[in-house]
């Protein structure tokens, strides 16, 4: 108990700092949220850029003289009554264009989650347990090599590969425009059938990435002295990979998933514009083009609040789990 | 690992294998239908349908709403649309409207909505002024007068903006007529006792922010989309159905030109990033775009998709190197003269922009592409020709007591060439055009360094005069194609804000001395009239050629991207209609749908 209420205080003051820290951090980034829209009036009105701007300014209801403390009370008293800002640009609250578009992100962001996580365990234990041989050579280097590659990069490959020359996935969207959304089958097939590419160009990196930690964990454990115990008593290999080394080398590895979730997040954004795919990405992409501080802010207080939170959920979960933990 | 997780591993993984693989017979791309026309925009979503909301209604704009009139810079014609005749005298518009035209509900388009529209604009936009009244003395007739200071151009602006005659039906927005017709007024009356340098009355200002505010609040709160659950439109084509990757418009079948329209469909594609649209060009998802492309991969779309055909016409706006005049440096013309000759622009076009047509030889501030249109020969007989010419640019240097020590250029006074080279970093193309010019001009002699300016600063650090020399959008027609919007921009408007060339000074031409400043002011009063305006440009073409306040670089263009594997009747190169894409690439569609000539496959 004392543990949860440690970490709880811990999640608070954290949360507290990392608000803040986004607060000041986007409303320091140069630049005039209304600038974008001014220079589109000047440029089709034949204005000059200044009157171009106050007409902006106005348009959107922007005060660009209030101060920075008047903001960021507003802003903390608005979160804490769970309300994520207003959007200048688009003129509506930010939990309304959350709700619209945080279910898509999520699906894919879980599906990725998911898959890259099953398949990158299973993937490292194996190598682990080939280890020195051809196949861990192969699983490694190419885990190694796919690592690396940035997730918006492997979207672009993704996209041009399987949906432009072998055609097996569609270019973008969520499903098709003239499909009416339904619980039918067909239309559950076609919005995961839509979310293939972008669900394959967030998880392969991260695939790659469980597989190694996970098959350094399990060198590591195999050289644990109760290893060569229960090697010395004539357990078959089997029964000391699934029930001795595997659960233990993945303890570790599930304290990593909040925060791996966080980190897919932010790749996520750039997927979701090369695949045209509707979710957070898309609003984030327009709130930082059109420099709409609310909608950003709010966006990555959302971001910075779920890793946090599921951060402190998957530490409470491990310290329910590893025996360890409990016993300090 | 237990077997059951090594089962659920299978399972998931086969699933996804197989639900790929029905991809295939579920058809991977969406079934086009006949009469469709498939396009890339931007639009705001939640789709409200109101041209006043936030994002208004994106790339729809030139298919839902029509202007009075299309006009063609390069054959330098106007295209009736909404108007079927109109009458210029001075300080006067008549605009006698089409009797045909209707919105997408069937409601008939008369004067009412114009007066609406340009109540509602004035209100919303504080936009245009230049407008003082406008009238109907019947149905299908209005009057716009024009307000004492409207330059003659404005007359270009009532024609072919399409937010004048039906931005506002007025069936739609009637609730809110009364206040914006109030709105309005106050707001004219506010500039224009602003405009005769006095102060507005607290009161009479007071009052109008408030009823200002309150109309914005109410008209901005409103979406026809949810409200009407359908956006009546004067254009073409009707919003039906939006989410947030795709739109599709249908035919307004109470158009006039719907007995000729052979598309009946538009479904436009969220652009949501270039990655996105080359795939679509490639694979045929949508049949024309203009997105910048690499040369490589220009020549792979090609390729792939055999049916692609490209044609870039101007963007009708030019990147130029500009210089502080605060500077006591680039106050010689000598020293811009030879770093005009020292450029090799064709070069610097090729680095930054690789479809972009060159400026060169001349700086005259005419874009490229309209030369022949405004500059007679004997003008052009008269003007330096910039072309690439180190010993030039050495002779030059040397005549105005420049001199060469080591591999250095020093001034007269003794101290180096030296300058910095402010870029905008964001422009990707600008920073690589910087970087060509730095170089060139280090390997002539001069210290020249690249400065970037951060993400939204170039505002504040061009109109604060904190750089030395810069790259930035030279003379730009956008919004008007006339010398006058080139001129205005260089010697009174955005550009002589952030150079402060001296403009209201008088200069030496072959016709005797003039200020461009007072020229710009005699071409804006001749406007509408070809034969004075060219007079008026031949010196302010030679003034600008021979003193150099910018030195051009490249003409900006635009690619279009248009396949004829499912529609046809795409216009040939060198069709005068391509020169309507600047500012508005969909007029070029619509008008191409709206005449038939864009028809399906058969």
């Amino acid at each position: 108990m004392k543990y949860v209420v440690d970490r709880l205080v811990y999640l608070i003051i954290v949360l507290l700092i990392a608000i803040s820290g986004v607060f000041v951090l986007v409303n320091k980034m140069p630049g005039d949220p209304a600038y974008g829209l001014a220079v589109s009036i000047a440029q089709q009105r034949n204005m000059e850029m200044e009157r171009a701007l106050e007409i902006a300014h106005k348009l959107m209801g922007i005060d660009p003289h209030e101060p920075l403390i008047v903001r960021y009370g507003r802003f903390i008293s608005n979160l804490l009554k769970g309300n994520f800002g207003y959007s200048s640009f688009y003129q509506t609250s930010v939990n309304e264009i959350i709700a619209k578009a945080l279910p898509w992100t999520l699906f894919v962001i879980s599906l990725a989650t998911l898959v890259s996580f099953l398949v990158g365990i299973y993937l490292g234990s194996f190598a682990a347990q080939k280890r020195g041989t051809i196949i861990d050579l192969v699983i490694s280097g190419i885990a190694s090599i796919i690592q690396a590659i940035p997730p918006f990069v492997l979207a672009v490959l993704i996209l041009f590969i399987f949906a432009v020359r072998l055609r097996v996935i569609p270019l973008g969207g969520a499903y098709p425009v003239d499909m009416e959304p339904s619980f039918s089958l067909s239309f559950i097939l076609k919005i995961i059938h839509h979310a293939l590419g972008p669900m394959f160009a967030t998880a392969i990196p991260q695939m790659a990435a469980w597989a190694l930690a996970m098959r350094g964990n399990t060198s590591q454990i195999m050289e644990e002295d109760y290893i060569r115990f229960a090697q010395a008593r004539g357990l078959k290999d089997s029964v000391i990979a699934n029930k001795y080394i595997k659960n233990n080398a993945m303890l570790p590895l599930i304290a990593s998933l909040a925060i791996s979730i966080g980190y897919m997040l932010g790749g996520h954004t750039l997927v979701e514009s090369i695949f045209n795919y509707p979710g957070i990405g898309f609003y984030f992409g327009k709130a930082i083009a059109v420099r709409d501080f609310g909608l950003l802010t709010g966006l990555f207080s959302l971001i910075v609040i779920g890793v946090i939170v599921a951060t402190f959920i998957a530490e409470i979960v491990y310290a329910l789990i590893d025996p360890r933990v409990k016993l300090k | 690992m237990s077997n059951r997780v090594k089962r659920l591993i299978a399972v998931l993984v086969l699933g996804i294998f197989f639900i790929g693989l029905m991809g295939i017979s579920l058809g991977a791309s969406s079934t086009s239908s006949a009469g469709e026309l498939r396009l890339a925009t931007d639009w705001p979503y939640p789709f409200h349908g109101n041209p006043f909301g936030a994002g208004a209604v994106g790339g729809a704009w030139w298919f839902v709403y029509e202007p009075f009139a299309y006009y063609i810079p390069q054959s330098d014609e106007y295209i009736p649309r909404l108007a079927e005749s109109w009458k210029i005298e001075k300080g006067k518009v008549t605009v006698t409207l089409r009797k045909n035209a209707k919105f997408s509900d069937g409601k008939p388009f008369t004067a009412k909505d114009v007066i609406n529209s340009v109540n509602f604009i004035q209100a919303m936009w504080q936009w245009p002024y230049e407008i003082e009244n406008v009238t109907a003395p019947n149905d299908y007739t209005v009057v716009f007068t024009l307000s004492k200071d409207a330059p003659q151009s404005f007359v270009h602006t009532i024609l072919t903006d399409a937010a004048i005659p039906a931005l506002a039906p007025y069936h739609v927005y009637s609730k809110w007529a009364n206040l914006a017709k109030e709105v309005a007024e106050l707001g004219k009356k506010i500039f224009a006792i602003s405009s005769s340098g006095k102060t507005p009355d607290a009161q009479l200002k007071s009052t109008y922010d408030k009823k200002a505010d309150d109309l914005r609040k109410q008209v901005n709160a409103f979406s026809p989309f949810k409200t009407l659950k359908r956006m009546p439109v004067i254009g073409s084509f009707e919003p039906t159905k939006i989410t947030q990757s795709e739109m599709v418009l249908t035919a307004n079948k109470y158009h006039w030109l719907y007995p000729k329209m052979k598309i009946n469909r538009i479904t436009f594609r969220r652009w949501s990033s270039n990655e996105f649209v080359w795939a679509s060009l490639i694979s045929g998802e949508i049949y024309a775009a203009h997105p910048n492309m690499p040369k490589d991969v220009v020549e792979q779309l090609t390729i792939l998709n055999p049916s692609l055909k490209v044609k870039t016409t101007t963007d009708l706006s030019e990147i130029a190197l500009v210089f502080n005049y605060q500077k006591p440096l680039f106050k010689d013309v000598n020293l811009r003269k030879a770093i005009a000759y020292v450029l090799d622009k064709s070069k610097v076009r090729d680095v930054a922009v690789w479809q972009a047509s060159t400026c060169s030889p001349y700086a005259h501030g005419i874009l490229k592409s309209m030369e022949s249109k405004w500059i007679s020969k004997d003008t052009l007989s008269k003007l330096t020709k910039y072309a690439t010419n180190a010993k030039m640019a050495e002779e030059v240097l040397k005549k105005a007591g420049y001199k060469k020590v080591g591999t250095t250029w020093q001034q007269p006074n003794g101290q180096p060439v030296a300058f910095t080279l402010s870029v905008y970093g964001p422009h990707s193309d600008w920073v690589l055009a910087a970087r060509e010019v730095v170089q060139q001009l280090n390997n002539f002699g001069f210290k020249v360094e690249m400065k970037l300016i951060p993400d939204g600063m170039r505002d504040q650090v061009m109109k604060s005069g904190d750089y030395e020399a810069a790259i930035e959008f030279g003379v730009t027609w956008q919004g008007y194609p006339h010398p006058y919007n080139g001129y205005m921009r260089l010697y009174e408007a955005d550009l002589y804000n952030i150079t402060k060339f001296p403009s209201k000074d008088k200069y030496s031409t072959p016709w005797g001395k003039f200020s461009p400043y007072d020229l710009t002011e005699q071409l804006r009063d001749v406007a509408q009239d070809k034969k004075k305006s060219i007079d008026v440009v031949q010196k302010l073409a030679y003034i600008t050629n021979e003193y150099l306040p910018i030195i051009p670089l490249f003409e900006k263009v635009l690619p279009i991207y248009y396949s004829d594997k499912k529609v046809t009747g795409w216009p040939a190169k060198d069709d005068p209609i391509w020169s309507l894409a600047p500012g508005g690439i969909e007029r070029v569609y619509n008008l191409l749908i709206t005449t038939g000539k864009l028809a399906p496959k058969k």
